[in-house]
């Protein structure tokens, strides 16, 4: 199961593991693929998600990923990113290293386990 | 003293005697425009009057197939966004030399409704294809169009809107609208082509509700998805299915099919789900879905046929109110 992180461990979270912030990436995340429109969720796992996950997982730490701060999220978008990621490195992996900070919407992480899981 | 007939053609003539007949079920041809009238119902509106009100705007679809038609809604007493914004995505699709003009309704309230939201500069004003206006904006409404999905955008218009009704920000309207512009950039035009969506944020001050509707005429969600799950000849029932984010609904969907089927189907169905899962958690306060031949209001648990031709497109149609 994919951890989640509360607002208050967020500090911690920094200090025990990597820190990956969407609305780094775009404030406003989009569909699933490039021809969807800006900012896809596809973009967002090569260029972003898979990389940072493989630094977390060199250097033996989790990977947070930080979904607050953006306009919102569509289902395509999050499975793309994290079904993607699944897809690559394998569900137990995923699970080990991941968790998901959301303190605006916290059923993201139920949702995004499901994607996970489905993959 | 000369009838009223004379000088007419003899086509012309038959013209008038079958609009004459035609006008017992509210269409009528005015001679001098050539404009087919067709009367809208009183209540105007395809999420709370589905029947009268998809009928209605099927007829306007067929007969912009052969003639001008001006959408009368002078009897409307009661009107929502979703059905101005079908009347106005059909008036887009227009071809060259077709025309849709209308009127605006009697009732005061009723015509209020109308004017905020930008029917009248949309339809009232658009005369010809290459003259579509897709932007409207009013104190208290927003229309655009557009293609694929506009992230920007949508952050913009939910943003204005949330402004309006002094609400926050909704988080999951955004989630919605990306959800829908995905769909239709994806699966509702046929074989190469694209189709343009449209939609519409209105706030009714009066009833003090915040209104999304979204909306593409293309094949509509059922089409599209029958093809993948074939098994399903019910387009209320698998809408219904769609929109039911419980795991044993989801199963439903997959049932019967093999597995290698199910494996080319990464992440299927997800939107409409998340839409009707943002209900559920009390972020929204109504989801009703309009597509082929079926209707749903998730909240209402309401899944019903609608009888005729069903309707063109996919509309999909939420209010805020507690809000993520």
């Amino acid at each position: 199961m994919v951890g989640s992180v509360g607002r208050s461990n967020a500090m911690r979270a920094d200090a025990l593991g990597h820190v990956l912030r969407v609305a780094d990436y775009t404030r406003t995340p989009g569909g699933r693929y490039a021809s969807d429109g800006a900012y896809p969720g596809q973009e967002f796992l090569d260029s972003h998600l898979k990389p940072a996950f493989e630094r977390a997982k060199s250097d033996g730490a989790t990977l947070t990923v930080d979904l607050d701060g953006t306009a919102g999220y569509a289902s395509s978008f999050l499975d793309e990113a994290f079904a993607g990621l699944t897809r690559t490195f394998g569900r137990a992996e995923v699970e080990q290293i991941l968790r998901i900070k959301s303190d605006a919407e916290p059923y993201l992480h139920e949702d995004i386990q499901q994607y996970i899981a489905e993959a | 003293m000369r009838s009223a007939l004379h000088g007419l053609r003899r086509t012309q003539i038959r013209s008038l005697r079958r609009a004459a007949r035609s006008s017992r079920s509210g269409r009528v041809v005015n001679p001098s425009t050539r404009a087919v009238e067709i009367l809208a119902p009183s209540h105007f509106s395809i999420v709370d009057n589905p029947e009268e009100t998809v009928a209605y705007l099927q007829t306007v679809r067929r007969a912009l197939r052969s003639s001008d038609v001006r959408a009368a809604l002078r009897g409307v007493q009661v009107v929502s966004p979703d059905a101005l914004l079908a009347l106005i995505t059909y008036a887009d699709a227009l071809g060259s030399g077709q025309r849709l003009t209308g009127d605006l309704p009697l009732d005061d309230g009723a015509r209020q409704a109308v004017e905020t939201c930008g029917f009248a500069e949309l339809v009232l004003g658009l005369e010809r294809k290459g003259n579509r206006r897709g932007f409207v904006e009013t104190a208290s409404a927003s229309a655009r169009t557009g293609h694929q999905a506009n992230a920007k955008l949508a952050e913009e218009l939910v943003q204005r809107g949330c402004a309006a009704a002094g609400l926050p920000y909704s988080l999951v309207s955004y989630s919605n609208l990306i959800e829908c512009m995905t769909n239709t950039n994806n699966h509702a035009a046929h074989e190469q082509g694209t189709i343009a969506w449209r939609l519409m944020v209105t706030w009714d001050e009066a009833n003090q509700r915040l209104q999304f509707v979204f909306m593409d005429p293309g094949r509509g969600i059922c089409r599209t998805v029958k093809l993948r799950f074939p098994q399903f000849s019910d387009d209320s029932e698998l809408l219904r299915i769609l929109l039911d984010p419980s795991v044993s609904a989801l199963k439903k969907l997959w049932a019967g099919l093999p597995a290698r089927t199910r494996t080319r189907q990464p992440g299927r169905g997800r939107g409409l789900r998340k839409i009707a899962q943002s209900l559920k958690r009390g972020s929204l306060r109504r989801v009703v879905v309009i597509a082929n031949g079926a209707y749903v209001d998730v909240g209402a648990g309401i899944a019903a046929r609608l009888k005729g031709h069903g309707f063109q497109g996919t509309l999909v149609f939420w209010e805020v109110g507690q809000v993520a």
